[in-house]
């Protein structure tokens, strides 16, 4: 069971305190390389476009089921009024 | 939004850093996490990068009041398992806030990082279904990462899980 604890938010000052520290530039500093070699890039770039594109087809199709939905209920509505 | 239960609370956190305290046998150590932008040469307008690098230590404050982690020091607190579930579970909760970043990690040493191929490798059906995760070979580049392979990886890479 986990304990429970207030969380405290932590001030800017803490913030920029760590981003600065030694440690974390030297660890950016590695990490931008390997980030920057052009596998790297290749990677991320498909990755995202890959990504992308399954977040934007289930919206589309979910706009598409809704019109559809809407127009059969019209329809519907027509054939009852005739 | 939790993935793994047995975990840490945390002592303090923002969006791109968090604290919390591993109390164990050997004593009680505050532990810090942080995501860290890293800077795209490609992109040089925009400012908001999608990828971080993830730093991970003990944290040491001075007496002059400046902070800075220890990557190497091993604390044998005898509670590697919750330190392991807790951070995943910020790397969890980061990456879903965000779903088009992507996180780097590499351990500090070698031995740290083969340390951190075990965790994952023991709790890869739990990641996996959260995640997609790679290991970078110096030989082979960004393969998908394989909890029964014997290569040592160098770093990983976490992205959020492609449905």
């Amino acid at each position: 069971m986990m304990k429970s604890i207030k969380t405290r938010r932590m001030t800017t000052e803490e913030i920029q305190s760590i981003l600065n520290s030694p440690t974390i530039i030297r660890k950016k500093k590695e990490a931008e390389q390997l980030f920057h070699s052009a596998e790297f890039k290749t990677h991320i770039q498909k990755r995202t476009a890959e990504r992308k594109e399954s977040s934007v087809i289930p919206s589309l199709l979910k706009k598409k089921l809704v019109v559809k939905k809407k127009v059969s209920l019209s329809r519907g509505n027509k054939r009852q009024v005739a | 939004v939790a993935i793994l239960n047995d975990r840490y609370p945390l002592k303090a956190k923002s969006d791109n850093v968090f604290l919390f305290e591993s109390i164990g046998h050997s004593g009680k150590y505050t532990l810090l996490g942080s995501f860290n932008p890293i800077l795209d040469i490609d992109r040089k307008r925009n400012t908001q990068s999608k990828n971080f690098n993830f730093a991970f230590g003990l944290l040491k404050t001075s007496e002059d009041g400046s902070t800075d982690i220890d990557d190497k020091e091993e604390l044998h607190n005898g509670d590697m398992e919750k330190i392991f579930n807790t951070v995943t579970n910020e790397i969890y909760k980061f990456v879903k806030r965000n779903p088009l970043n992507t996180v780097t990690i590499s351990g500090s040493t070698p031995t740290r990082t083969r340390k951190y191929r075990q965790l994952i490798s023991k709790n890869h059906e739990l990641i996996s279904k959260h995640f997609d995760l790679f290991g970078i070979l110096p030989q082979r580049g960004i393969v998908k990462f394989n909890p029964n392979s014997m290569e040592n990886y160098v770093s990983f890479l976490i992205e959020n899980k492609i449905n």
